[in-house]
C-alpha cells in the first residue's frame, strides 16, 4: 500500500473496453486509483491539474492520437509522467513518444511486473524522485568505447531513423547497421532504444 | 611563235563565220538565190572553174555552169539538215576556154544566197571503196561495244583507218564544257589519252560552229587562205558592208587562233567531226596529221558517216549508262530496304555497303551523321568540316558541288580529299545526313600515258595553246576541285537519298515506338508492384489487425489474472500453492499467445520500408492512375492539384502509392450513385509536413463511423474486409506521419501528412 502523501491517480487512456477495465483492475489491485478515459478528448475533458497523476496511454486512439495528445500536453505545459502501452511498438514510434516525454514504452501484452515497475518509476518522477540515473561518468566511459562509426549510427538512432534510412545514409547494408546496433547496445549496457535515450538522448 | 599574238578572249567575240576567205583546196562562189546572179567569188576560181572572179561577179550562174546544171540547182537539197551530211553534186560543164571542167560541187542555201563550193573531183569512183568497207562490216564493229570508252576506241581506230591521219582523238565535253580525251588511235609514240582541256580552249563561237557545221577539214594549216570578194571588189569579211555568212561552208578559212593552236602541236593537217547528241555538242573527233593531208570527198563522207554513227551510239550508250546507274542506285536502295526490313539498323547497312556506295558515286570518301554519331569511311579530311553550309545548295534533298572550298572554308589538306561533295539529307530536322566526298580531280584521273611525254614544240617554254599548256592550265583551274557531279550522278543520288530518307524516318519512328513501349512496360511494372504490394500488405495488415485484436483480449486476460492474484493477497487470503502455479501458468500462456501472434504478424507483414527521398507528386499520380483503371464511373472528373515545388519526403513510393490508391478507391466507390462525381487530390507543403488531401462528392462518412474508420474490420464500404484504411494508417504511421478524416457535410475528406526531412548530407557532426 502506498503512503498517503505519495498517493497519485492513474489516467488510463485506452479505447478498448476490456483492456481498459483489466488495466484498471490490475492497477487498483496494486493500490492505485484509476480514471479510465476511452479517448484523448475524454482525458482532456476530465483532466484535473490539481490531482497528482500519471498516465497509461495507448498510442492508437480514435480521433486525436496518443502522440498528438502528448504533443498537445507539452504545448499547454502539462507535465504528466506517461507510460506508453501500445500494440504496435516499433522504433520510430517509440523514439517519438519517448522524445515527447513518455517515461516508459511497453508493448502489449505487457508483463504485469514491467508495467508496475514503470508506474512506480512514474510515481517517483511525480514526487521528484528522479529515477536512479546512471552517473554521467559511467555513460561517458561507455560512450568512449564506441567506434566513430558506432557513434554515427547512435546519432541516427536517437533521431528515430530506421535501419534502412541509416544504411542508405552511411552507404552500408542494413545488415551492417544491425551489427552496429547490437554492438552499441552491448557497449552501452542498454536493453533498447529507450535506455539509450535515457542515457544520452 | 608565242601565245601573245593570239588572244583567246578576243576570239570569243570574233565572228569566225565572217572570215571572208576560203582554204585553197577549193573555190567558192555565192549567187543571189532569186536572181541567180553571182555576188561573191573566192579569188582562186580561175584554177577550179576556169574563170577569174571578175569574169564571174555580176553574171548569172548559168553563164558559168551551163543552163542545164543551173536549172537543176534549185531542186538539189540545199538546206542544212541534222544530222548534216555532205551531199556532193558532181557536175561537168564547159569552161571559158572550151575545156571541160569536172568538179564536185557542195551547194547550200544561207541568208538568201546559194553558196557553191567546188572541189577537185576524185580520180576513182568512190562508191566501190565505200561498199568494200561496208562489206567488211566495219560499221557492225562499232555496234558491238557496250561501254562508252570501248566504242570511242573502236571509232577512233576506224576513223584513223579511213582517213589515214596520224592521230585520231575523241574528246568528251563535260557539263562544265571542259574536254577530256577519252579515246585515241595513233601511230605516234606519245599519247594524249586522259588529258583534260579547259573549256576556254574551244571558244563559244567555235563551239557553236562545231554544232552547226559537223565536218571541218583543214588539209594544210600553213596554206594561204583565199579571200572572197564581192561585186564591189571588196573582201567580204566582217569589216565589209556586206560580208558573206560562211557558217555552213566546208571551205571556210581557218581562224588565226585555231592555226596557232594546231601549230603549237606541230600539226600540219586537221579534220574534226562533231559528235552531236540531242542537238548538243557531246564531243569531238579530232584528227591530226603532222604533214599536209587532203583526203578524198568519199573518205570524208565515210568518216562523216562513222562520226554520225558514233554520235548515235554514244547517245544510246550514255542513255544506257544513265539508266544503268539509276538501276544500280535503285537496286542498292532496294537491297537497303530489304535488309532494313530484316532488322539491320540503317547505320550498319550504310557502313557495310560503304565501298559499294562510294564506287557507285565515284567517291573516295564517305561521312555518315546518324543519330548523333559521325561515321567516316575512305578518304576524309582529318580535321572535321561543317557540312551544314552545303545545305544552301539542297535541291530534292541532294546538294552537290565539285568545288567544296567555295562553300566551306578549308585548308589545303582538307581540299585534297574533300574537293567535291554530295550531301544527302536524311531527316526532316537536318540532323542526319550522308556525304560523299570526291578527291581533287587530277588525283582521280586514270592515265593511259605519262603526261610529261606530251609533245609540245616551243622555243621559249611551254606554249599556252598546246596540249601540255592546256592541261597545265586546266590543272590550275581545277585545283581544289573534284570530278564534277553530273546529271547521271545527281539522279542516282536522288534515288539513293529517297530510299535512305524513308528508311531513316521509319527507323526513327520505330525507335520512338520502342521507347514508348519501354516506358509503358515500366508503367505496367510499377502498377504490378503497387498491386502486389497492395495484396501483400493487405495480408500483412490482416495479420497485423488480427494480432492487434487478439493482443487486446490477451493483455486483458493477463491483467485480470494478475489483478485477481493481487486482490487475493490484498484480502490476506493465502493462495494455495497449486492455485498460485495455475495462475502463473495462465499468465505465461497469455504471454506465449502474445508472442506467437506477434511472430505470425512479423512473419507476414514486416517488409522493411523501401524508402528514398521521393517526389510525392509522381507517387500521387501513379496511385490515382491505378485507381482510375478499375473505375467504372463514366462521369468521373479528377482534379489533381499538385505543387511542383513540393519538398521531397523520405518514403516508400510503393506504400504511399498504395495509400493514395486506397483512398481514391474508397472515394470512387462512394461516388457510385452520386450525381456529381468529382475526385480532388491536393498536395501542399504545411509547417514541417507535406499534406495530401483526398476529397470526393460521395455520401460522406456517417458521424457514427467517423471515429472507427481506421480500425480494422470496420468496413464502411461493403466490399472489403475493412482493413483498407487501417492499412493506410499503418503505412503512414510507419512513415512517422499521420492520417485522419476531416468532418465534412459534402462527401468525404481524407488527409494524411508526412514529415519533411532535410537530406542528411549537409548536416553531419
Amino acid at each position: 500500500m502506498k503512503k498517503p502523501d505519495e498517493f497519485f491517480s492513474i489516467y488510463v487512456v485506452e479505447d478498448d473496453d476490456s483492456v481498459s477495465r483489466s488495466l484498471c483492475a490490475l492497477l487498483n489491485a496494486h493500490g492505485y486509483e484509476t480514471i479510465a478515459c476511452n479517448s484523448a478528448e475524454q482525458f482532456l475533458s476530465v483532466y484535473d491539474p490539481c490531482r497528482k497523476a500519471c498516465m497509461v496511454l495507448d498510442l492508437r486512439l480514435p480521433g486525436m492520437s496518443g502522440m498528438q495528445l502528448q504533443t498537445h500536453l507539452k504545448d499547454i505545459h502539462v507535465s504528466l509522467p506517461i507510460v506508453v502501452v501500445t500494440a504496435h511498438g516499433d522504433v520510430p514510434v517509440a523514439v517519438q513518444s519517448l522524445r515527447a516525454g513518455a517515461v516508459h514504452f511497453l508493448e502489449k501484452p505487457a508483463q504485469a511486473d514491467q508495467l508496475l515497475e514503470a508506474i512506480s518509476s512514474a510515481g517517483d518522477m511525480l514526487f521528484n524522485r528522479t529515477p536512479p540515473n546512471i552517473p554521467k561518468k559511467i555513460v561517458a566511459d561507455r560512450l568512449s568505447k564506441l567506434t566513430d562509426r558506432e557513434h554515427e549510427v547512435l546519432r541516427h538512432l536517437l533521431e528515430g531513423k530506421l535501419n534502412k534510412e541509416i544504411a542508405n545514409e552511411l552507404g552500408v547494408s542494413q545488415r551492417t547497421v544491425e551489427v552496429h546496433r547490437s554492438r552499441i547496445r552491448e557497449k552501452m549496457h542498454a536493453r533498447g532504444i529507450a535506455d539509450l535515450i535515457r542515457m544520452v538522448g | 611563235m608565242t601565245t601573245g599574238q593570239v588572244d583567246l578572249e578576243t576570239c570569243d567575240r570574233e565572228p569566225i563565220h565572217l572570215i571572208g576567205a576560203v582554204q585553197p583546196h577549193g573555190a567558192l562562189i555565192a549567187v543571189n538565190e532569186e536572181s541567180q546572179i553571182i555576188e561573191y567569188a573566192s579569188i582562186n576560181t580561175g584554177s577550179f572553174l576556169g574563170s577569174a572572179p571578175e569574169e564571174l561577179l555580176g553574171k548569172a550562174l548559168w553563164h558559168l555552169i551551163g543552163k542545164d546544171n543551173a536549172m537543176q540547182l534549185p531542186n538539189a537539197p540545199l538546206d542544212p539538215s541534222t544530222p548534216e551530211l555532205l551531199r556532193p553534186w558532181f557536175i561537168r560543164f564547159a569552161g571559158q576556154n572550151g575545156k571541160l571542167i569536172n568538179t564536185e560541187c557542195l551547194p547550200h542555201r544561207n541568208n538568201g544566197h546559194i553558196i557553191l563550193e567546188f572541189l577537185l573531183p576524185e580520180p576513182t569512183p568512190a562508191s566501190i571503196w565505200e561498199d568494200e568497207l561496208l562489206r567488211q562490216g566495219i560499221i557492225s564493229e562499232l555496234v558491238k561495244p557496250g561501254a562508252l570508252t570501248e566504242l570511242a576506241d573502236a571509232s577512233a581506230k576506224m576513223i584513223r583507218e579511213v582517213t589515214g591521219f596520224d592521230r585520231v582523238m575523241i574528246y568528251k565535253f563535260a557539263e562544265d564544257k571542259h574536254g577530256e580525251v577519252i579515246a585515241e588511235a595513233t601511230n605516234r609514240p606519245d599519247s594524249f589519252l586522259g588529258l583534260h582541256y579547259p573549256a576556254s580552249d574551244i571558244p563559244d563561237p567555235a563551239r557553236r560552229h562545231f554544232a552547226l557545221n559537223v565536218m571541218r577539214s583543214i588539209p594544210d594549216i600553213n596554206c594561204k587562205s583565199m579571200p572572197i570578194v564581192s561585186r564591189s571588189g571588196a573582201v567580204a569579211d566582217a569589216e565589209s558592208d556586206n560580208p558573206l555568212d560562211l557558217t555552213y561552208s566546208k571551205l571556210r578559212a581557218v581562224a588565226p587562233v585555231h592555226v596557232e593552236y594546231l601549230r603549237n602541236m606541230g600539226v600540219g593537217a586537221s579534220l574534226s567531226i562533231s559528235l552531236v547528241t540531242n542537238n548538243e555538242l557531246w564531243g569531238l573527233v579530232a584528227c591530226h596529221h603532222y604533214d599536209r593531208r587532203l583526203i578524198s570527198s568519199s573518205r570524208l563522207r565515210f568518216a562523216e558517216l562513222l562520226g554520225g554513227t558514233t554520235s548515235a551510239l554514244l547517245q544510246s550508250i550514255e542513255n544506257t549508262n544513265q539508266l544503268r546507274k539509276s538501276i544500280k542506285a535503285e537496286k542498292t536502295a532496294f537491297r537497303f530496304e530489304q535488309q532494313a526490313r530484316s532488322g539491320t539498323p540503317l547505320r550498319d547497312l550504310i557502313v557495310n555497303q560503304a565501298s559499294n556506295l562510294m564506287q557507285l558515286m565515284d567517291a573516295q570518301g564517305l561521312l555518315l551523321s546518324l543519330g548523333g554519331d559521325l561515321i567516316e569511311v575512305g578518304s576524309v579530311p582529318e580535321k572535321k568540316l561543317d557540312f551544314s553550309y552545303l545545305r544552301a545548295l539542297l535541291s530534292d534533298g541532294v546538294a552537290t558541288t565539285s568545288h567544296l572550298s567555295d562553300v566551306i572554308e578549308m585548308s589545303d589538306a582538307q581540299m585534297q580529299v574533300a574537293a567535291g561533295a554530295a550531301l544527302l539529307d536524311l531527316s526532316e530536322d537536318s540532323k542526319d545526313y550522308l556525304v560523299f566526298l570526291r578527291s581533287n580531280f587530277d588525283q582521280t584521273i586514270r592515265w593511259a600515258g605519262k603526261p610529261e611525254k606530251i609533245e609540245s614544240r616551243t622555243e621559249d617554254g611551254i606554249a599556252r595553246l598546246s596540249p601540255r599548256g592546256s592541261f597545265a592550265l586546266w590543272r590550275e583551274e581545277r585545283r581544289g576541285k573534284s570530278r564534277p557531279f553530273d546529271a547521271i550522278d545527281r539522279d542516282a543520288l536522288r534515288i539513293l537519298r529517297r530510299a535512305l530518307f524513308a528508311l531513316n524516318s521509319l527507323e526513327r519512328e520505330r525507335v520512338a515506338l520502342e521507347a514508348q513501349k519501354i516506358s509503358e512496360a515500366e508503367e505496367v511494372r510499377l502498377r504490378h508492384a503497387l498491386l502486389d504490394a497492395a495484396r501483400a500488405s493487405s495480408l500483412g495488415e490482416l495479420a497485423s489487425a488480427i494480432a492487434h485484436e487478439l493482443n487486446q483480449p490477451l493483455s486483458a486476460i493477463a491483467n485480470y489474472v494478475n489483478a485477481c492474484r493481487q486482490e487475493f493477497r490484498n484480502a490476506g487470503v493465502a493462495i494455495p500453492a497449486r492455485a498460485e502455479q495455475l495462475i502463473n501458468e495462465a499468465v505465461s500462456e497469455t504471454t506465449r499467445a502474445g508472442d506467437l501472434v506477434r511472430r505470425v504478424r512479423d512473419f507476414i507483414s514486416r517488409g522493411d520500408l523501401n524508402a528514398d527521398y521521393i517526389d510525392l507528386n509522381k507517387t500521387i499520380r501513379q496511385g490515382i492512375d491505378l485507381a482510375l483503371v478499375a473505375s467504372q464511373l463514366p462521369r468521373l472528373q479528377v482534379n489533381l492539384i499538385l505543387d511542383h515545388n513540393l519538398p521531397k519526403v523520405w518514403a516508400d513510393p510503393v506504400q504511399i502509392g498504395q495509400v493514395v490508391l486506397n483512398l481514391a478507391r474508397n472515394s470512387i466507390s462512394a461516388m457510385q450513385d452520386s450525381e456529381k462525381q468529382v475526385l480532388t487530390v491536393e498536395a501542399a507543403k504545411t509547417d514541417g509536413f507535406v499534406q495530401v488531401i483526398v476529397r470526393d462528392t460521395g455520401g460522406g462518412i456517417p458521424a457514427k463511423q467517423q471515429k472507427h474508420i481506421f480500425e480494422p474490420f470496420h468496413a464502411s464500404t461493403t466490399k472489403g474486409m475493412g482493413i483498407g484504411l487501417s492499412l493506410c494508417r499503418s503505412i503512414i504511421e510507419a512513415h512517422a506521419g499521420r492520417i485522419w478524416s476531416e468532418p465534412s457535410t459534402k462527401g468525404a475528406i481524407m488527409a494524411f501528412q508526412l514529415p519533411i526531412r532535410v537530406e542528411q548530407d549537409e548536416k553531419t557532426g
